[in-house]
């Protein structure tokens, strides 16, 4: 039984934070995109872009910046907020804080709802950023992780973690059981 | 629905809905300040003590170039300048040959502005160089010049435009613009000879200098009348303006 558990927490814990580490690397892909996007709003220069999309064209149309600042900015700084908490996850390891899951959520839904009314300003447009389809994907996907890591690999971890919390009348019973025999 | 667990007891579903709706409040909160910045900003009205750009009034007609085409009103060329002198609209564009937001403000809004507006008489359209990306910007923007000498800057302006790749390409050369002005039918030993004289690099400075003294802080700059943008703006942003000022809704 203790063995089932501890490989049960080993499996778990091992996908968990498979997760927590996906989300600051995520985060950092981001940074990485958003602030390429910001030098080329500020360098004034042609983006790279994947053939076939027009990046430019999304990339210093109105909608790219509100008032002087450059969404790719504000991205940016989002992504650099989402990588902050995830490392903090990473590194505090096995002990698990939902405010900081909560807060990941929270940005990572409010980017990707953004991040789709983006994209229907490029539909609009007739034009297509690969960058901002790239920075999408990467919102969304760690929106999914920050999703399971609160229902499944948060509470299942953190359930098992405290297992000698939660059922611990039981696991003690049967610890001494075991240390009579 | 127990999403969040923390160690000592269980988070209410209710943080979860409520970080929903914070997350929902947030990005309609960005596209809202989005809209209205897109609504309000894009052009800017001077202020009565700013300066604006000093506008050549335009030769008589019968030093103009016309139109060819049967039916559609003339337009009237003179350097820089194309439009009826009459316009009650005029949009100077500071801009340089080789910024990517002045090509691409040049093959669409600018197009469409010459379409719809240049060619029904309400608005004039007068370039003025603004050079950003060095001795090549300039040595194009000379070129155009010498394209206005032939009154034919607007064919040149947008063929040079569609042509040019990116300021990190050097493909702005001495041959790539002769190779332009022969396109365009330009007289080649009058283009050559003004070229390499440098006989419009004063007129560039000039121009570049009007534009940073009138704060121009990038490209392409508009002053609509006495209303002033920056960066790419979609034709629609132009055409909401325009119809303000032939309304009288806005001076």
């Amino acid at each position: 039984m203790l063995n089932r558990r501890k490989n049960a927490l080993s499996d778990l814990s091992r996908s968990g934070m498979a997760i927590r580490i996906t989300i600051p690397i995520l985060g950092m892909a981001g940074m990485g995109i958003s602030g390429y996007l910001t030098y080329v709003h500020y360098q004034w220069i042609e983006p790279m872009c994947l053939a076939g999309m027009d990046c430019s064209s999304v990339l210093f149309s109105p909608y790219a910046q509100i008032w002087d600042i450059p969404i790719s900015l504000l991205g940016f700084l989002m992504y650099a907020v989402l990588t902050v908490c995830g490392g903090i996850f990473v590194y505090r390891q096995k002990r698990y804080s939902p405010l900081i899951a909560l807060g990941i959520y929270t940005l990572a839904l409010s980017g990707t709802l953004y991040s789709i009314y983006l994209i229907y300003r490029e539909f609009r447009m007739q034009a297509f950023c690969s960058w901002c389809l790239g920075s999408a994907i990467l919102m969304a996907s760690i929106l999914v992780l920050s999703i399971i890591n609160m229902s499944a690999g948060g509470r299942h971890i953190i359930e098992i973690l405290n297992s000698k919390h939660v059922k611990q009348p039981k696991f003690s019973a049967m610890m001494v059981r075991k240390g009579e025999s | 629905m127990n999403i969040i667990v923390i160690p000592n007891g269980k988070l209410s579903s209710w943080a979860f809905i409520a970080a929903t709706a914070i997350a929902i409040l947030a990005a309609v909160v960005l596209i809202m300040l989005g809209r209205v910045s897109y609504a309000n900003t894009d052009f800017t009205p001077l202020s009565p003590t700013s300066g604006s750009p000093s506008i050549t009034p335009m030769p008589t007609p019968s030093g103009t170039d016309a139109s060819d085409t049967l039916g559609s009103p003339p337009i009237f060329v003179s350097g820089t300048s194309i439009g009826s002198p009459d316009a009650p609209v005029i949009i100077v564009i500071y801009s340089d040959f080789q910024c990517n937001p002045c090509q691409h403000f040049a093959l669409t809004a600018g197009k469409e502005l010459e379409n719809t507006y240049v060619e029904t008489g309400k608005v004039r359209l007068i370039f003025k160089h603004f050079v950003v990306y060095g001795e090549e910007s300039m040595l194009a923007a000379q070129a155009a010049e010498c394209a206005a000498e032939q009154n034919k800057f607007w064919p040149y302006y947008y063929l040079l435009m569609q042509e040019r790749t990116s300021p990190e390409v050097a493909d702005v050369s001495v041959a790539m613009l002769e190779s332009l002005a022969q396109q365009v039918g330009l007289n080649m030993a009058t283009f050559d000879a003004s070229l390499t004289s440098g006989k419009f690099m004063e007129k560039v400075i000039y121009d570049d200098s009007e534009g940073r003294s009138l704060e121009v802080t990038g490209t392409p700059a508009f002053f609509i009348n006495r209303i002033k943008g920056v960066g790419i703006k979609p034709f629609e942003t132009f055409q909401k303006v325009i119809e303000e000022l032939l309304s009288g809704s806005i001076s």
